[in-house]
């Protein structure tokens, strides 16, 4: 299917984008927020220009696409540091719901926007950690090349991640 | 961390239930309801695409397809120049080839009426200079003289020891 993409084919590129399209706009939504669609857009046409000279299997694919997803939002950061008038919008739009009403919603009807959102009330680094472990599928090692950390600071955030979620969890259950 | 410290956290049913949770497996029996509640949770942020995320198929597909026909031109274009170039030089090079005289080709003028085979042979080379019946043509100092020379000079002289 890469490579029949990579050859310029319509059909496996679409194949492409219907299994890996929902980990990326989760992965964004914990990074991005409101601009995960617009970011996930811009991956996908970089993703485009770039598969024909890429080499590898469906794992590699997919830690390539969100490495660029990644250096995406990290670029769209930098730009609003750059322009402080229009991070003051941004951050509203950016504002993090709070976790009892997302933990509430997650507990009542179990959606998958629901659990996202929940998991984005963590930490960054570790909501970014266990999107991609969990929703991404990708092992330790390839989590530690994405984020620039060494595999053991990867497997405290995502440890550090599920006991804040489970503490979460448990406070409602509990409830 | 002491050694025994830490082979009792890894064998703690958190740090089961966690390794459980990663590679998408039950939770081992008797965890705790947060960590029933915390399955239940990333099963659901790992569920299949819904219809909301996967609208947007089409449109990915054909910026897909804009993109590599925006590619595609290109390469062809410039496939076209380099074998089209190449086509010149190697075109250029042969009429060259034919138009140009060669070093080693002779201008004969033929006088009116006559058949060109029954033209006098032509002289050793037009950049020779004229023949002195008698004397031997002027060459630089120093050329070596021998049967090739004297035949250029005089072709009707039978060579030498060539008369059997």
């Amino acid at each position: 299917m890469l490579r029949a993409a990579a050859a310029g084919e319509e059909a496996a590129f679409a194949r492409l984008w219907r299994d890996a399209h929902p980990p990326l706009l989760r992965y964004l939504r914990v990074l991005a927020g409101d601009r995960a669609e617009d970011v996930a857009g811009e991956v996908w046409l970089e993703v485009a220009r770039g598969l024909a000279r890429f080499k590898g299997g469906e794992l590699e694919f997919r830690g390539w696409l969100l490495t660029l997803a990644r250096r995406r939002v990290i670029d769209m950061r930098r730009r609003e540091t750059r322009r402080p008038e229009r991070l003051t919008a941004d951050a509203a739009e950016l504002e993090r719901p709070a976790a009892d009403d997302t933990a509430v919603a997650a507990l009542d009807n179990l959606s998958t926007d629901a659990a996202i959102a929940l998991i984005a009330t963590l930490p960054r680094d570790q909501a970014e950690v266990i999107v991609l472990r969990v929703i991404a599928g990708l092992n330790v090692g390839q989590v530690a090349r994405i984020v620039g950390k060494r595999p053991g600071a990867v497997r405290v955030a995502a440890h550090r991640g599920l006991r804040s979620l489970a503490a979460r969890l448990g406070q409602q259950v509990t409830q | 961390m002491s050694i025994l410290s830490r082979f009792r956290s890894r064998r703690s049913p958190e740090v089961a239930c966690a390794r459980a949770l990663f590679a998408g497996q039950r939770l081992p029996p008797g965890a705790p309801a947060s960590q029933q509640a915390l399955a239940r949770l990333l099963r659901a942020a790992a569920a299949p695409g819904t219809a909301r995320e996967l609208a947007g198929e089409v449109a990915a597909a054909a910026a897909f397809v804009q993109v590599t026909s925006q590619r595609k031109p290109r390469r062809n274009v410039r496939r076209v120049l380099a074998a089209a170039a190449c086509a010149v030089a190697v075109g250029g090079t042969a009429v060259y080839a034919g138009v140009a005289p060669s070093p080693h080709h002779t201008m004969v003028p033929l006088p009116f009426g006559v058949p060109a085979h029954h033209a006098a042979p032509a002289p050793a080379a037009s950049r020779m200079p004229p023949r002195r019946p008698g004397r031997s043509p002027a060459r630089p100092q120093g050329q070596a003289t021998g049967r090739k020379a004297r035949q250029a000079v005089n072709p009707a002289a039978p060579p030498r020891g060539g008369g059997r």
